[in-house]
Formats: C-alpha cells, sequence, structure tokens
C-alpha cells in the first residue's frame, strides 16, 4: 500500500480528529487571515489619510500687532497687512506644500442670461423685498475642495467638479438653488456685484459671464434656520473661482486698503512633515512674521490616524495572540495523537516501513486536512472581510478590506510550518526508540 | 539450505549479563519450528532478533547467508520476514483487507478466504472480529507479505482450545503446504507437538530437545 493511500485511510478512517484538526486550522487561518485584511486596511487608510485629511497650516493676519486707526465717530480699526498673492506664491516655493486657498467673502448676486436676477432661498417672508432677496453668499476660492465646508463634510459635492486655481469664471452653487431655477453643471449665467448703496435696482454695472462647473448637497444641516438671513443659510452659498472674485468685488467694503486676504490655508503632502515645512515657510525672509500667525491644522490627521494606529497594533497583538495559541494547540494536538499512534508506529515498523516513509505519511495526512482548511480559510475570511466592511464602514477606506494573495501565502506557510514543526518534534520522540521497544511499549 | 542463521549470538539488556549465550541454529523453509522456555528466558527476544527489530550483542544473523544488518534491517523486515503476534496486532481503525493490503505483494481477498475468513467479516471492522478471526487476519496479512519467515510470539495465548488448534493447523500449512519457515514462540505443549522442530531456550542456551 502506498504511503499516500495510508495517510488518505488515517484520514478517512478517523473521521472526528480530521473534522477537529480541520476546524481549528480553518478558523485560526481565517481568523488570522481577516486580522491580517484589517491590519493592511488601516496601515493603507494611515498612509491615505496623510495625504488626503487635509493636514493644513494657515497664514493669518495678526492683528495684536496691528496698530489702530481712527476711522471718527470714536471708532477705531485695527490696521495690519493683507496675506497677498506674492506672500502665496513665496510660501507655495516650500517643498510638501500641494494645495493652498484662500477665502475671499463677497455678496455677489446671479442673473440668467435673459437679465432675470435669481432669487435666494428662503422661507421667512419678512426678508421678502429686502436687498437680502438676491444676495448670495460667494466664497472666493483657489480651491474649492479644500475649503472647510467641503472638508468638513458639511457640503458634499454631488455633481461637476471643484474649482482649481486654474479656473475663472466658474461657480458651484447649491443643488437647491439650482433646483429652485432649473440650473444643471455647464449651464452659464451672470455674476454680480451687489451695489449696497444703491440697492438691487442698479446691480448688474459690474458682471460676467459664469459657468456653473459644480452642485453641492448640504449634508450638515443649520439650526434656527428661519431666523438666520438669506444669505447665511447653506443653500445660498456658492464658491467662486478667486480671479473671478476679485475682478468683480475688489473686497468691495474695503477696497482702498484691502489688497490680500485675511488668511491663507496651505495643505501639505505628508502631515508627519508639518512641523518641518511651518519650520521652513518661517524661513522665508520676505515676510515680516511679526504681521502674521501660522496655526497648524492636523487635528483631524491625528485623530484618524491615532484610531488607526491603536487598531493596527491592536489587530497586531490579537495575531500574535491567536498564532501563539493556535500553534501551541495545534502543535500538542499532533503531538498527543501522534503518541497516541505508538502502537500503530511499531505495527508498520514491525512490517519494514522505514522511518522516513512514516514521516512522510504523518505530513502527507496533515496536508490532506490542511490543504481544505486552508481553501476553507480563504472563503471564511471573504465571508468575515465582507462583514466587516459593513462593520468599519466610517472608520477606514473599506475597500483595502480584502484577504489578498501574498496574506493567504503567508498564512499557508505558516500554517505548514507550523504542523511540520509539531509532527516532526513529535515523531522524534517515538522514533528514537528501537521497533522492538516500541512494540515493548504496547504490550 | 538454511533460510535464518543464528552465528555465536549473544545478547544483554545492560551490557552486564547476557540473556542470550553464544547461541548457534539454522533454520529451513518448509519447516514449522516451536521455541519453548520458561517467561523471561529470552524467546521474545531471540524472535525480535531474527525478525530484525533489534541487533544483537555480539555475533550475526544470515538471511540467505546474508548478515542482515548489512542487508538493513527495515529492508530485511519488509522483505523478508513477516510476524504475527500474540495480540494481533492490527491497526484498529481498518478492515481486515486493508490491515491485510498494508504490506501486501499478494491480492487480499483470496488469502483471507483461505485463512476462513468470510466475505461480510472481511468488510467489517478488525475490532468488531473475535480473536481468533483476528489472528486469522495477522496470519492472513503475513502470508500476504510473501516473506519466506514467518515468526509468531505467542499466537495461541490469547484464543481458546479449539480456535488454537485451527490456527496451529493453519501455521503448520504455511510452512508445509507454501514452504514458508514458521518460528513459534510458545508456552504451549499442544502447539510444540505439531512442530517439526522444537527448540529449548534454557539459561540463555538454544538446544533442541
Amino acid at each position: 500500500m502506498s504511503v499516500l493511500k495510508r495517510a488518505g485511510l488515517y484520514v478517512m478512517k478517523n473521521t472526528g480528529r480530521s473534522l477537529l484538526l480541520f476546524a481549528i486550522l480553518a478558523l485560526t487561518a481565517a481568523f488570522v487571515l481577516s486580522g491580517l485584511s484589517i491590519m493592511n486596511a488601516s496601515v493603507n487608510t494611515s498612509a491615505r489619510l496623510r495625504g488626503t485629511t487635509g493636514a493644513s497650516f494657515t497664514v493669518e493676519r495678526n492683528l495684536s500687532t496691528g496698530s489702530l486707526n481712527s476711522i471718527g465717530g470714536g471708532t477705531s480699526i485695527i490696521q495690519q497687512e493683507f496675506v497677498t498673492d506674492a506672500m502665496i506664491k513665496d510660501i507655495l516655493k516650500t517643498d510638501g506644500i500641494r494645495a493652498y486657498t484662500a477665502k475671499s467673502g463677497a455678496s455677489l448676486a446671479l442673473r440668467d442670461l435673459s437679465g432675470n436676477l435669481l432669487r435666494v432661498i428662503y422661507e421667512n417672508p419678512k426678508w421678502d423685498g429686502t436687498d437680502l432677496d438676491y444676495q448670495l453668499n460667494a466664497i472666493g476660492s483657489f480651491f474649492s475642495e479644500y475649503d472647510k465646508l467641503f472638508l468638513s463634510q458639511s457640503f458634499l459635492l454631488t455633481q461637476g467638479r471643484h474649482i482649481t486655481d486654474q479656473d475663472d469664471h466658474c461657480i458651484i452653487i447649491s443643488e437647491a438653488l439650482a433646483k429652485k431655477h432649473g440650473l444643471s453643471v455647464g449651464d452659464k449665467v451672470e455674476l454680480y456685484r451687489q451695489n449696497w448703496t444703491t440697492g438691487m435696482a442698479n446691480a448688474g454695472d459690474e458682471g460676467a459671464e459664469v459657468e456653473i462647473v459644480g452642485l453641492f448637497k448640504i449634508i450638515e444641516s443649520q439650526d434656527d434656520k428661519n431666523s438666520r438671513a438669506p444669505f447665511y443659510l447653506y443653500e445660498n452659498y456658492m464658491f467662486v473661482s478667486m480671479n473671478t472674485v476679485k475682478s468683480l468685488s475688489d473686497w468691495v467694503d474695503d477696497a482702498a486698503e484691502r489688497k490680500g486676504y485675511e488668511y491663507a490655508d496651505f495643505y501639505v503632502d505628508d502631515p508627519e512633515q508639518l512641523e518641518t515645512i511651518i519650520q521652513n515657510v518661517q524661513k522665508l525672509g520676505s515676510i515680516n512674521w511679526n504681521n502674521f500667525n501660522i496655526t497648524v491644522n492636523d487635528e483631524v490627521y491625528k485623530r484618524a490616524a491615532g484610531s488607526m494606529s491603536n487598531a493596527a497594533s491592536l489587530i497586531r497583538t490579537l495575531i500574535i495572540v491567536i498564532v501563539v495559541i493556535s500553534a501551541g494547540m495545534v502543535a500538542l494536538i499532533l503531538s498527543l495523537w501522534l503518541k497516541g499512534r505508538i502502537r500503530e508506529t511499531g505495527i508498520l515498523m514491525a512490517m519494514g516501513i522505514s522511518k522516513p516513509a512514516l514521516l512522510l505519511q504523518h505530513v502527507i495526512e496533515s496536508a490532506l486536512i490542511a490543504v481544505p482548511a486552508f481553501c476553507a480559510a480563504w472563503l471564511i475570511s471573504q465571508g468575515t472581510v465582507g462583514w466587516m466592511a459593513g462593520l468599519f464602514d466610517s472608520a477606514m477606506e473599506t475597500e483595502y478590506l480584502a484577504i489578498s494573495g501574498a496574506d493567504f501565502m503567508t498564512v499557508c506557510i505558516g500554517g505548514i510550518w507550523i504542523l511540520l514543526t509539531a509532527i516532526l518534534i513529535s515523531c522524534i520522540s517515538v522514533f528514537r526508540y528501537k521497533p522492538k521497544s516500541i512494540l515493548s511499549m504496547m504490550e | 539450505m538454511s533460510i535464518l542463521e543464528l552465528r555465536n549470538v549473544q545478547y544483554s539488556y545492560d551490557q552486564k549479563k547476557n540473556v542470550l549465550k553464544n547461541i548457534n541454529a539454522q533454520m529451513e523453509r518448509g519447516k514449522f519450528y516451536a521455541i519453548l522456555g520458561p517467561s523471561g528466558c529470552g524467546k521474545t527476544t531471540l524472535l525480535s532478533l531474527l525478525g530484525g527489530l533489534d541487533s544483537p550483542s555480539q555475533g550475526t544473523i544470515l538471511f540467505d547467508g546474508q548478515d542482515i544488518e548489512k542487508l538493513g534491517l527495515a529492508k530485511h523486515r519488509k522483505n523478508n520476514i513477516a510476524f504475527i503476534f500474540q495480540s494481533y496486532n492490527l491497526i484498529d481503525y481498518l478492515t481486515p483487507k486493508e490491515n491485510v493490503a498494508l504490506t501486501s505483494k499478494l491480492p487480499p481477498l483470496p488469502i483471507l478466504q483461505l485463512v476462513g475468513l468470510t466475505t461480510e467479516e472481511i468488510k467489517r471492522n478488525v475490532l468488531k472480529l473475535s480473536g481468533g478471526q483476528q489472528q486469522r487476519v495477522a496470519i492472513a496479512r503475513a502470508l500476504a507479505s510473501d516473506a519466506k519467515v514467518i515468526l509468531a510470539d505467542e499466537p495461541t495465548g490469547n484464543l481458546d482450545e479449539k480456535t488454537a488448534a485451527e490456527i496451529t493447523s493453519i501455521l503448520k500449512e504455511c510452512a508445509h503446504q507454501m514452504q514458508k519457515c514458521v518460528i513459534v514462540v510458545t508456552h504451549s505443549s499442544d502447539l510444540a507437538k505439531q512442530a517439526d522442530v522444537v527448540l529449548q531456550l534454557k539459561k540463555g542456551l538454544l538446544q533442541e530437545a
């Protein structure tokens, strides 16, 4: 009888033992595979977070070092230089900065191409007939994607694209406003500067044709919407390419003095390098840092990366514990089983079956159980990972949550190594005896 | 010509006292040998040495004129020797047919039928067979290996009188009709009476009775 047939007969005839070993191997391997998948997903998510959480620093006017300037009537305002385009250009030369945005708010109105002013959205009738009927909260933006409203997921771009610093005459409006006026991505409208002193009737002296490049959905609901002025309702927010805002508004309220921005946000490639980048920026001699403050915005990254790192280390520890316990358990079970088969070993040796052939038989027996067990582990872990993907949906990038071929191979090789070691150790303890001694042990 | 020969064979467990002392003997094919002796005199040890389960402390054992140590003990056991034990030593999770097939060089079924097992018994698990039936399976296993020498250690020790007589008869047939060299270690005088040659092991020396 061939060694393969002997091994096959043992596996088939000892169903209980085979099933027990199969279950231990399959469940352990499935657990390890699932654990590795979560660990990889958290590592990948962390890596992606480093690039996408929007870790940034803000350069803003330092009002505490500004001078007071009397504007009459006993009122003084703080004079301080603004963040200028030239400053932004200098800062952007620093390595590691991938995007920036500066905000320039303005009150602007929209007209369709037939010249009809488009009314803003509000429910409270008290705003009827006021100047606020047509005022949209226009946010000048270099990169709308990095605006805090999008980063905080208060808004979500649902159609079209974001505005970049390469754009001109582009706007993004709310889905609600687009629906109200039957507008969609690609439509052209006219953007008008609101004339506060003369009222809406004179609006239109300065305008620009713009294209709607995107629509956003409001995710974060606003409290107390009824008492808010229409201008402050999210439905009436509008993102406008920075050049367009500049050309239209020229910072309407204080055009004479204001030639820059209150602040600018700079987004870095790798949040881990944020400190270094800021140090390099502060070395720029072209900027009087006495007049500006730099604040770090990496709380989101730190929070997310921290939880990812905790999850990965927890899973790593769990995997190690499970592998050690399972390996010990499998080794112990195999060892006990092989010692329990000392009689069989003696009989087979008396029949002239050599020790290497007996060792090979035990290896084949384990392989006959291990191979289907690892295949089952693959299927079980696929199911588990699918289930976990739903569980961790909001905690990590679930597209990374998958069983990789490399992990499967690692688990198989590790499992085979544990089995071989256990078999070898158990066999050595029996094989060191002469066949006669083994047969005497049987009596 | 002898198939097995012992030349100045000595054996000791602890290098102090020899259990077997300078044993010389020759065994031939077609003969049924019985080795008698009191308990602990070294009968089973002698059988183990003949079967290559152990090595003598001194001396040589020849099979067909060749030193079995040089042949390789595992190879000697596999090709030249078949064992039959008092406790049958069958693999308990297999059927008689599978037990016989383990080392079979001949088809197992006719041999199992030859030793008196029915078709239904052949398919059962060996643990569900009686002692006599299990010993028949062990004899069938020995015959199926096509070994020239059958070594049996108290083959009737666990059997009733009638079954023991049947088993003895089968072993005798193995020697006379199949030209095997059958060497049986026994306490049974009934079995010894059936042997062609009776050897007595006393104080480490083997003598023809």
